[in-house]
């Protein structure tokens, strides 16, 4: 018996309703459930991945992996053009099919296109790298690494965005993130040493923009935006304490934390609570390993910080059916 | 899902967001240190004495003023240099590891042209950072060096702004004088810093150098290091 089944009958027990009404309730929700599906029982077409989608997510990985299986085998023998092609074709590939499935309409193949354009972005990325290293252009040297790390950085973040833009879905918003994260990363790169402290920095404000864009429906589709914004907010703000920061700057983390649980209980999002609860769990773990595990022991800090897994988990379990039911509302 | 307009101005803060970030990182420097000397080139410090081998990015060998009032090539070699010697006054020589091991090359200063290659002995192509007076460097923390001699510590010279020194590639014929090759990050090419003994007056001699070889001569005949043919 269904959950609206089993109300149905509590109520009409109670009097609450008469069953007539329950019927017309029956009938009018089964109407509904067939419109949205087609036929009664069975998943919406286009919603289940069907044997061509199936096939199209094995093709790109399979390109993908011819890719770098090249690159590790034929590298050194390749001369500069050829180390070009050797990426740019595959990332000009999956661009052009990304577009030609999304051109197709249909769920399955939209979902091709943005898994299409998902790599694409990182093959692009390649495709910048490797031409930065192969001709030096704007007199960057190839031993460079920060400055040919940013340019690739804005590179995949700007081609990530124009894909979101016109295809947004969630791995577009996935390679979106991944984009700047990377773009953090080499933020943090620029100076002489690596400054966690400025990666995570940056990170935090992409992760605030991209919260604060999906708090006002800017940022679509919102769940996936929640939660890859929420996680780089929730790395931003541990990178610095627990790379290279100390105690200070392990704060922020536990900040972050408090501020990704209270909002997403506020705005009923189980992704926040997910990026909260996670950081908070890691970041414990990690404060009590790096600042006591010398005085308490190394088996004192794994009890404490399975207690904390498990209170973690019990958490989310108590939290997650209000949240969810929170966002289907 | 959001309307193409919203979109866009999605587009528009997160790419602005980022470009800020970078645009700030980027022109105020945040992390990014200079420690090098200033340039001898476009200031010349007559008080350094003497004139220096060098092989600049082109594999050539280079001809200065240690004050950085002159300067000019010598010789193309082709290769890297392995060790580089004033001879005599109208002569240099360099070491190549190829076409067979230690393979003086003589040049004539004046005209650049080659005048004879020959096979000496490996031991006296062994070189040792050891100064004409018998001075040697140990590094004691971070970026900062001892001078030794005789077991006693005579000085201190200190590299701000780095975490490691940069690498002792010669010293001057009267032990006064130190040059260091410094590799700076981003892929910059080295830079040769000459600084005095008590770490004072410093300048960076020459940018793009390669190999890290250097020789030393006074102008009295005195040379750094010792000419390994008699």
């Amino acid at each position: 018996m269904t959950e609206a089944e089993e109300a149905l009958r509590r109520w009409a027990e109670a009097g609450l309703i008469d069953e007539a009404t329950a019927e017309r309730i029956r009938q009018f929700e089964a109407a509904r459930r067939q419109q949205a599906r087609g036929a009664p029982g069975e998943v919406p077409p286009g919603e289940r991945p069907g044997l061509i989608e199936v096939l199209l997510y094995l093709g790109i990985a399979v390109l993908s992996v011819g890719v770098f299986a090249l690159i590790a085998q034929a590298w050194d023998n390749l001369a500069s053009f050829p180390r070009v092609l050797a990426v740019g074709v595959p990332a000009a590939f999956a661009l052009l099919t990304g577009g030609l499935l999304k051109s197709l309409g249909e769920a399955g193949y939209r979902r091709g296109a943005q898994f299409s354009w998902a790599a694409a972005v990182g093959l692009a990325a390649g495709t910048v790298a490797v031409v930065l290293h192969e001709y030096e252009p704007l007199g960057i040297s190839r031993d460079d690494d920060q400055a040919a790390m940013l340019i690739v950085g804005v590179a995949a973040a700007a081609l990530a965005l124009l894909l979101w833009a016109l295809n947004p879905m969630t791995f577009q918003v996935l390679a979106l993130g991944a984009s700047l994260f990377f773009l953090g990363q080499a933020i943090g790169n620029w100076p002489d040493q690596y400054s966690a402290r400025l990666a995570g920095g940056a990170l935090v404000i992409f992760g605030l923009a991209g919260i604060a864009l999906a708090e006002v429906g800017l940022m679509a589709p919102r769940d996936s935006s929640r939660l890859t914004f929420g996680l780089l907010l929730a790395l931003g703000s541990y990178q610095p304490g627990f790379s290279d920061g100390g105690t200070p700057w392990e704060i922020p983390a536990f900040v972050a934390a408090a501020a990704l649980l209270g909002f997403g209980v506020y705005r009923g999002s189980f992704g926040y609570v997910l990026c909260g609860v996670g950081l908070l769990f890691v970041a414990l773990v990690r404060a009590i390993f790096q600042n006591f595990s010398d005085q308490v022991g190394a088996p004192v800090a794994l009890i404490i910080s399975g207690a904390l897994l498990i209170g973690a988990v019990l958490l989310l379990a108590r939290l997650a059916p209000s949240l969810r039911r929170g966002s289907a509302a | 899902m959001t309307s193409p307009s919203a979109r866009w101005f999605a587009i528009a803060v997160i790419g602005g967001v980022a470009a800020v970030i970078v645009t700030a990182v980027v022109l105020l420097g945040i992390g990014v240190s200079d420690p090098s000397p200033t340039s001898l080139e476009k200031n010349p410090n007559p008080a350094i004495p003497g004139d220096i081998l060098y092989v600049d990015e082109a594999s050539c060998i280079v001809l200065a003023r240690a004050s950085g009032e002159a300067r000019g090539q010598v010789h193309c070699t082709g290769v890297i240099p392995q060790l580089l010697y004033f001879l005599d006054d109208r002569r240099i020589a360099y070491l190549v590891p190829n076409p067979y091991p230690n393979n003086l090359v003589i040049v004539d200063l004046e005209s650049g042209r080659e005048l004879e290659r020959r096979t000496i002995d490996q031991s006296r192509t062994m070189l040792d950072f050891t100064a004409p007076d018998g001075t040697r460097i140990f590094q004691r923390d971070g970026a900062r060096l001892d001078l030794i001699r005789d077991g006693q510590v005579t000085g201190t010279i200190a590299f701000d702004g780095l975490d490691w020194p940069p690498n002792l590639v010669g010293w001057s014929p009267d032990s006064q004088w130190l040059a260091f090759a410094y590799y700076p990050p981003r892929g910059r090419g080295a830079e040769l810093w000459l600084v005095s003994r008590d770490g004072r007056v410093r300048g960076t001699l020459a940018t793009g150098v390669v190999g890290g070889a250097v020789a030393w001569r006074f102008p009295d005949g005195r040379a750094w290091p010792p000419p390994p043919i008699d």
